[in-house]
């Protein structure tokens, strides 16, 4: 009897949880209206130029490889009142020089500035730049993303138009075919930022990305900028803004996306997403989206940032529940309920091949057949992966483990240990790939949704 | 840190093309023009928190009322139509449905099983063997609870028809609603309605317990949310639910799939097709899918000794079941079916054929009139053709009826045409539609009339209240299945003391818990009670079919008779010799352990039927 209760009762919640994870990854195609209004429309052809000024901040460690090719492309952005600050830790020499060289190429353009604050992360480095920044918005990118060069006109007619504190811009993962999981990592973007993030700027609580994110500098400033205690800083200062009643607009465009790619290797990946996942948990427990006007915001503040607890409670759940409705003679009725999870699960994939259509589409890539049977054949491994990362960042913030201290210590540690002297390591491939250590920030920041 | 020069300028601007030309934009119409400019609070008022915005939306409560005084205000006029038309259908379906048409034995089982669902909450009184999904009768089961249908005074086939009446009404009330959202005018939906509730075909066969009439409201909903005029993604989805419910109440409703999505993809625009397609085929396919699942919880997916399964009930539906022949062949059983819904009514059937061009050659319409198509091309298979079948193709019908009436009127420009040869193409329509009414109009008040007044129920009610007073409780009876819940509720045993009669023949029945329970045969009952359908069923070849039925009604002789001609109502006393008689009384605990012994882990008996 208490089996078939607490069955019924979790196969609900299970239910729920997944209709309403379904209706928001599906915000955008609610209507072909309101498709329109959030799809097209913001990257207007020729905008006449904005009085807004810019302060794109780029931080850097260990990213000597990719660092100077972004300064580059960034530098040559069309748009004229903007500055770039190229953050570097005062323990990488490598990626100073790369950045000192790009500074002296490009003039006034481009400054360097070195972080001497120690433990290194990337909220610190962050801060350190906007002391530095003059422009009227500052803006972040990563070391190796790939930016398009209107994005800045496409984000100033977003703040004219909206007249919005934050711009939130595109990002995505492009590179869908390297992999199963590349593939499923690419579609979470596209959903998150295609749909849902809309839905996040609509309802006025949104958790920001962690880069191509645009804030007003006095606002920024007003705040006291990035929580240099966090692991999700990005995400922190997101809630923290919309806690204050801050304006974000979402402005997306296919065209304009920022390209990433995803991490190299699964284990990359899942370090990536436990860092993430764990700092949600870091802003639910700050509390800050407690001070939210509404109680459907709080409501949906909870449920978005208790996302990898939900997570790792499915993943705990389902095989559970499998083997309570096979093995213990429960009766037919109520073995018929507990697969009511099933259905919303077996619709998100119904809308991910479609997704991956569209994609494809909208990215001007041909997705093979292929790419839609491993889609389909990635579902249960994927669900899996999320379901352990999702346990290993609940267990890594109980037992303390605040992360990216302790990896940061090893990257540099192995810097330190590998002089100068050595050749830059030739890293083809940006972003964390293979065994090689990683800066943890970059990891916890550089692809975050 | 490096010098921090001033801000650059550059001037002019750069100016590069766009990588690639924009997006062709949508052909919608232009976006409403949004909220006023708002205020944005400045950052001092957001750090100091009086930006922080309190709610302004008034309580949820006065938002609908405010929603809904719109919105009767909006649909003010169709409104009041529709209630005055649904009044007409209600009083057309609902005065005479207690005496006509003839109760046949499906509703009996139809409401048995519902009787099953609420009172032992069990699928069906045996083992359900999926003949049908259980969603129709379990959907009765529901209005049987709340209307107290059993423990009403009339016969239990009669408050099912009770039921049947509210299915009619919201029928007719969906078709209005589909005619609106094919941009019909109020004027032709009206006549769409009227086509399809007073023609005596649809007045007949909606007054019967089908379980088509169950499914039917769920399959014009389906229609009518797949036309909506918002084109919400989650309407599309609600759309493929409902489809969903309409095939697990009657499995036929499948072949009015493909024109479904058809219409789905026609209504989605262009941008969103993709995901609204999905939507409605996803949510209809994984709704539909609990029912396979239900047969592999309980173990009965494949074949086994011992138990049905899904798997054979759907091969014996698709073709071990006897086909009915061509309906062009005059001596076949197709034949005689489609000449009887052809006798009640010819013309609306007819004029939904004669419509079919009309339908398919103007594009909104299509859907509908695939739909149609589809269906009658399937009477013309020469497959099995169910009874109830016409059911299915009475709405689309009228809706083609009224669809092509406006497209025809519609040729007649009084504003472009030269007046006499508006005139003349006025006059021909009105004509052609005045000749129409002559015919139609006598041919349906008679079959109305015949409808409302005969009295067909009038022996079964009486048979009944025969039995009840003259037969001892404990003998066992040999029904069909219209009186089987009467019986059952005036205190006879069930499942194996009143028995309904095709039970007992192993050629359509696939429930092995009869014959394994009453190893007697035809000696182990007492009564027989002779109803036109076991007669129907014993025609012909049927005394091959049923051949323990057979040799009941033959070792029997009448008691009482019920009723005149070919709806009489023989109560029928078996008279077997002693020395042959092998079970005079039910004997409940004597066949129990038999049971149990003869297959342990059989889920087929009718214990644990009742799960």
């Amino acid at each position: 009897m208490l089996v078939a209760v607490v069955l019924l009762v979790v196969s609900l919640c299970l239910f729920s949880v997944a209709m309403a994870t379904l209706w928001w990854m599906l915000h955008a195609w609610r209507t072909p209206e309101v498709f329109r209004s959030l799809g097209f429309g913001h990257a207007v052809a020729g905008r006449a130029e904005s009085p807004l000024s810019f302060s794109l901040i780029v931080p850097a460690r260990h990213e000597e490889a990719v660092l100077g090719a972004t300064l580059d492309r960034l530098a040559e952005l069309d748009y004229s009142a903007f500055e770039i600050l190229a953050v570097v830790g005062h323990d990488d020499p490598g990626t100073q020089e790369v950045a000192d060289e790009a500074a002296r190429h490009h003039g006034g353009r481009i400054r360097v500035v070195v972080d001497h604050s120690w433990p290194k992360n990337k909220p610190t480095a962050l801060n350190t730049a906007l002391a530095e920044c003059r422009g009227d918005v500052v803006g972040v990118f990563d070391a190796e993303d790939e930016v398009h060069p209107r994005i800045l006109r496409q984000v100033a007619g977003s703040f004219d138009r909206s007249g919005a504190h934050v711009v939130q811009g595109g990002v995505q993962l492009v590179n869908f075919q390297s992999s199963w999981y590349a593939l499923r990592n690419c579609l979470e973007y596209f959903f998150w930022f295609r749909s849902r993030l809309h839905l996040h700027a609509e309802r006025r609580f949104i958790p920001l990305g962690g880069n191509t994110v645009f804030v007003r500098t006095d606002l920024l400033l007003a705040v006291g900028g990035w929580d240099p205690q966090c692991l999700a800083e990005d995400c922190e200062l997101g809630v923290r803004l919309s806690s204050l009643g801050a304006r974000v607009d979402v402005a997306y465009d296919p065209l304009l996306v920022t390209r990433e790619e995803t991490p190299g290797t699964l284990r990359g990946l899942l370090k990536q997403r436990t860092r993430w996942n764990q700092g949600f948990l870091q802003v639910m427990r700050k509390g800050e989206w407690r001070r939210l006007p509404t109680r459907g915001q709080r409501a949906l503040a909870r449920y978005t940032l208790a996302m990898p607890f939900l997570q790792a409670f499915t993943g705990l759940v389902i095989p559970i529940s499998i083997y309570s409705i096979l093995a213990l003679k429960i009766p037919v009725a109520l073995a018929l309920v507990s697969f009511l999870p099933v259905i919303p699960t077996l619709a998100a994939l119904a809308f991910e091949l479609v997704g991956l259509r569209e994609f494809g589409r909208v990215f001007y890539v041909k997705p093979r057949a292929y790419d839609y049977v491993r889609l389909v054949l990635g579902l249960f491994p994927y669900q899996l992966f999320l379901a352990g990362a999702a346990v290993r960042a609940v267990v890594r913030e109980m037992l303390g483990l605040r992360g990216w201290e302790k990896t940061a210590h090893t990257g540099a540690h192995r810097t330190a240990d590998a002089p100068a002297s050595s050749a830059p390591p030739a890293e083809p491939v940006p972003g964390p790939t293979g065994p090689e250590p990683v800066p943890a920030f970059t990891m916890a920041a550089a692809e975050r949704r | 840190m490096t010098q921090a020069p001033d801000l650059p300028r550059l001037d002019p601007p750069l100016e590069r093309p766009l990588d690639r030309p924009l997006e062709r934009p949508l052909e919608l119409p232009p976006r409403p023009l949004g909220a006023p400019p708002r205020r944005v609070p400045s950052v001092d008022d957001l750090i100091s928190g009086r930006a922080r915005p309190v709610s302004v939306r008034s309580p949820l409560h006065q938002r609908s009322v405010r929603y809904a005084r719109s919105w009767i205000h909006r649909h003010r006029i169709s409104l009041v139509l529709l209630t005055a038309l649904l009044v007409v259908v209600g009083i057309v379906h609902g005065v005479g449905l207690s005496r006509m048409p003839l109760p046949v034995d499906d509703e009996g089982t139809y409401m048995a099983q519902a009787w099953a669902v609420q009172v032992h909450h069990a699928l069906t009184p045996y083992t359900y063997w999926y003949d049908h999904p259980p969603v129709g009768w379990i959907q009765l089961a529901g209005w049987t609870f709340v209307t107290h249908a059993f423990s009403s005074l009339s016969i239990a086939v009669v408050a099912g028809r009770r039921i049947m009446l509210l299915y009619a009404v919201v029928d007719a009330a969906l078709l209005y609603l589909i005619a609106r959202r094919l941009r019909l005018s109020r004027l032709w939906a009206s006549v769409g309605v009227l086509a399809f509730a007073l023609s005596p075909l649809a007045v007949d066969y909606q007054r019967m317990v089908y379980l088509d009439n169950l499914a039917m409201p769920w399959t014009l909903a389906a229609f009518a949310l797949a036309l909506t005029p918002r084109r919400r993604l989650w309407t599309f989805g609600a759309s493929g639910a409902c489809f969903a419910v309409a095939v697990l109440s009657k499995e036929t409703m499948l072949l009015f799939a493909p024109p479904l999505i058809y219409q789905v993809w026609q209504r989605a625009h262009r941008s969103t097709r993709a995901f609204c397609v999905t939507a409605t085929a996803s949510v209809f396919a994984l709704v539909v899918a609990i029912y396979p699942l239900l047969a592999v919880l309980k173990g009965e997916l494949v074949p086994g000794p011992g138990h049905v399964s899904l798997s054979s009930a759907i091969a014996f539906q698709l073709s071990g079941r006897q086909g009915t022949g061509n309906p062009f062949n005059p001596s076949s059983q197709a034949h005689s079916l489609v000449a009887g819904w052809l006798h009640l009514d010819p013309w609306l059937p007819l004029a939904g054929l004669l419509c079919l061009p009309v339908g398919l050659s103007v594009r909104r319409y299509r859907p509908i009139a695939v739909a149609e198509a589809i269906a009658l091309l399937d009477v013309l298979r020469g497959g099995y053709l169910p009874v109830p079948f016409v059911i299915g193709l009475l709405p689309f019908a009228a809706l083609l009826v009224a669809a092509t009436g406006s497209t025809l009127s519609g040729l007649v420009r009084w504003e472009s045409d030269r007046r006499p040869w508006a005139v003349v193409k006025a006059g021909t329509l009105l004509g052609g539609a005045a000749a129409l009414l002559v015919f139609v109009v006598p041919a349906w008040a008679a079959g109305l009339q015949t409808q409302m007044a005969t009295n067909q129920v009038a022996p079964t009610a009486q048979a009944e209240g025969w039995v009840e007073h003259h037969v001892p409780h404990s003998d066992r009876l040999l029904v069909d299945d219209t009186v089987w819940v009467d019986l059952v509720d005036h205190g006879f045993n069930r499942p194996y003391g009143v028995v309904w009669f095709y039970k007992l023949g192993y050629v359509n029945n696939l429930d092995p818990s009869v014959k394994r329970t009453l190893g007697g045969g035809w000696r182990s009952f007492q009564y027989v009670i002779e109803t036109p359908s076991m007669r129907a069923a014993l025609a012909g070849s049927g005394s091959q079919v049923l051949p323990q039925v057979a040799q009941a009604v033959g070792h029997s002789t009448t008691v009482a008779s019920f009723g005149r001609g070919v709806d009489t109502i023989d109560v029928r006393r078996i008279t077997v010799t002693p020395a042959t008689t092998t079970a005079t009384t039910i004997a409940t605990s004597a066949h129990r352990p038999n049971q149990s012994k003869q297959n342990k882990q059989s889920k087929q008996t009718s214990q644990t039927n009742q799960r």
